[in-house]
């Protein structure tokens, strides 16, 4: 039988190097891509407005109410007034709100869908019904600022070199 | 004592007599002459030595304060270092200065434009763009070690022509395919539907590294987890030199001839160089850029490659020869000329415009010195081994 050549030798399974160095870098490998997936899951940014701005759901009107004090995720507490609007950054899925409003206090750990970028909690839904989540919640759509006038490409391939 | 013994004992005298009338010989005839300590420390060290002298100058006429002057120092240590360091296992495995970096920085950018438009922020930011960069750099330091394998010999301006080369498909990319092939849904995409904004803003992962372990001594802030990588780093350069393929570039770099005869697979370890130096450099871009906070994303790269390898040289190194040494101190030395220049300019003649000229001339130019520099000292050596190498011959005609 023919001798096969050492590259040919290299790429056969039953050697033992090759077996041992492709098991290797393939769960390097397969390790990076996990490493990237939780890194994609674990790093997401959401904006979120909490709004406290007068809602109509299904009907139902819920009215602001002013002087609450809020505290989303590890954030500083802050107070906020009727017919406002108020922004914080969170980053992963898993968020905890806890609104504080005559006394009661209102605490709810949720999660923010990994599609969201923007999404908006009504604050005197979120006191009215803590539990429904999907009734605060909601998602807004991504608002794309038309200033084309600011830096479009050239075409002709005329870059600053 | 038996026959055997006495045989044994008499090739071992022949051969220790053998090995010591060579090495009397060797040291005899291929004695170099050497110039004066002092003279040849100034001419070895022209290069920092003129820059010490600029930075004096500058400091002393740009009148900052000595924690301005190390709170800037340090942060452009953070900021630029990893980059120059992914310069050093090419010149170890003597290709010289590998201006094919671009091609890891642009990779880096890649990562950095996609984990801006899916909203990943912070550090797992900054590990998803250098994952992204990882396969992209791989690729493109393949390409480019195949490439430079067949320019051998001109290495340099192979990787500096092979960076322009790719910034075209780069700009393809990042310009026509973004928004149309590669989906982009955020605001970083041109209001026509393809193409990526000229500036990118990084706000999600700005200076995500340096203040991930904060201190501040009086007024200086230091980016104690930004120097943390790039020891590490030092240490995994170090590391390397030791290990079997750092050896093999070593060798490599000596004789290529001989290093292929003694069974090293050339071309491969050239590869390998310049693959390690890409990744290195793609996520050296990312430390750039996070540090910067936004990304001028159809030029930010350009100018790596030069300003590395200028900084490098201004460390001391040559295109044969760098260490991590030549690294730190390049770095200050050219970071300090490019932070007090145009205050200076502005505070002698009442233009900062004179700085900034000042600071694209003298970069381009510390290439130009160094490069003649290496290639004068190089002709010289080549010289005196030829003129030994004649004498030696005659010396041995004549006895």
């Amino acid at each position: 039988m023919p001798k096969m050549s050492s590259s040919k030798a290299l790429f056969n399974f039953s050697n033992k190097v090759f077996r041992r160095r492709f098991i290797i870098r393939t769960v390097v490998a397969v390790l990076i891509i996990v490493l990237g997936i939780v890194m994609f899951f674990i790093g997401k940014n959401h904006i979120v407005h909490l709004s406290n701005i007068k809602t109509t759901i299904d009907g139902v009107e819920y009215k602001p109410v002013d002087n609450i004090s809020v505290k989303f995720d590890k954030n500083k507490t802050f107070t906020s007034y009727a017919d406002f609007s108020d922004e914080v950054s969170a980053v992963g899925s898993k968020h905890s709100l806890r609104v504080e409003y005559n006394g009661n206090v209102y605490e709810k750990k949720f999660k923010i869908p990994h599609s969201y970028r923007n999404v908006i909690i009504s604050l005197p839904v979120f006191i009215k019904d803590t539990d429904n989540v999907d009734k605060w919640l909601t998602q807004i759509n991504d608002v794309v600022v038309d200033d084309s006038s600011d830096e479009e490409m050239s075409e002709t391939g005329e870059f600053d070199m | 004592m038996s026959f055997k013994t006495k045989m044994n004992n008499f090739f071992k005298g022949v051969k220790d007599k053998c090995v010591s009338l060579f090495k009397s010989s060797k040291t005899k005839v291929l004695k170099k002459p050497t110039l004066n300590g002092t003279k040849e420390l100034l001419i070895k060290n022209i290069v920092p030595i003129m820059f010490i002298v600029i930075g004096i100058i500058g400091v002393y006429f740009s009148k900052f304060s000595a924690a301005t002057i190390v709170n800037e120092m340090l942060t452009r240590l953070a900021r630029n270092s990893f980059l120059v360091i992914s310069l050093l296992i090419p010149i170890m495995a003597g290709m010289g200065l590998n201006f094919g970096m671009t091609l890891g920085a642009m990779a880096g950018q890649i990562g950095l434009i996609l984990i801006t438009d899916w909203g990943i922020v912070g550090i797992p930011g900054i590990i998803l763009a250098a994952i992204i960069s990882t396969p992209i750099s791989i690729l493109l330091g393949w390409w480019c070690g195949m490439i430079l394998n067949k320019a051998k010999g001109r290495e340099m301006v192979t990787s500096y022509i092979i960076g322009f080369f790719v910034n075209g498909v780069y700009q393809l990319v990042v310009l026509f395919m973004m928004g149309v092939i590669i989906p982009i849904k955020s605001e970083i995409l041109l209001p026509r539907g393809h193409g990526v904004r000229n500036m990118v803003n990084l706000q999600g992962i700005r200076k995500s590294l340096d203040n991930l372990i904060p201190l501040r001594i009086g007024t200086v802030n230091i980016p104690v987890a930004a120097f943390i990588l790039i020891a590490l780093l030092c240490f995994f350069i170090i590391w390397f030199r030791k290990t079997k393929l750092g050896q093999d570039m070593r060798a490599v770099s000596s004789d290529m001839e001989v290093a292929r005869a003694s069974g090293i697979n050339v071309e491969k370890t050239r590869v390998l160089s310049i693959i390690i130096s890409t990744v290195l450099a793609g996520y050296g871009m990312i430390v750039y850029l996070q540090n910067m906070g936004t990304l001028n994303t159809y030029n930010s790269h350009m100018q790596i490659g030069m300003f590395s390898a200028a900084a490098l040289l201004v460390g001391g190194a040559s295109v044969a020869k760098a260490n991590i040494r030549n690294v730190f101190l390049g770095v200050i030395l050219f970071h300090l000329m490019f932070y007090v220049a145009p205050y200076a300019g502005k505070n002698l003649i009442g233009e900062a415009q004179l700085g900034e000229y000042f600071r694209v001339f003298v970069s381009y130019g510390v290439i130009t010195i160094a490069l003649v520099i290496y290639e004068v000292s190089k002709r010289r050596e080549n010289r005196i081994e030829a003129t030994l190498l004649r004498e030696s011959t005659e010396g041995e005609k004549n006895a």
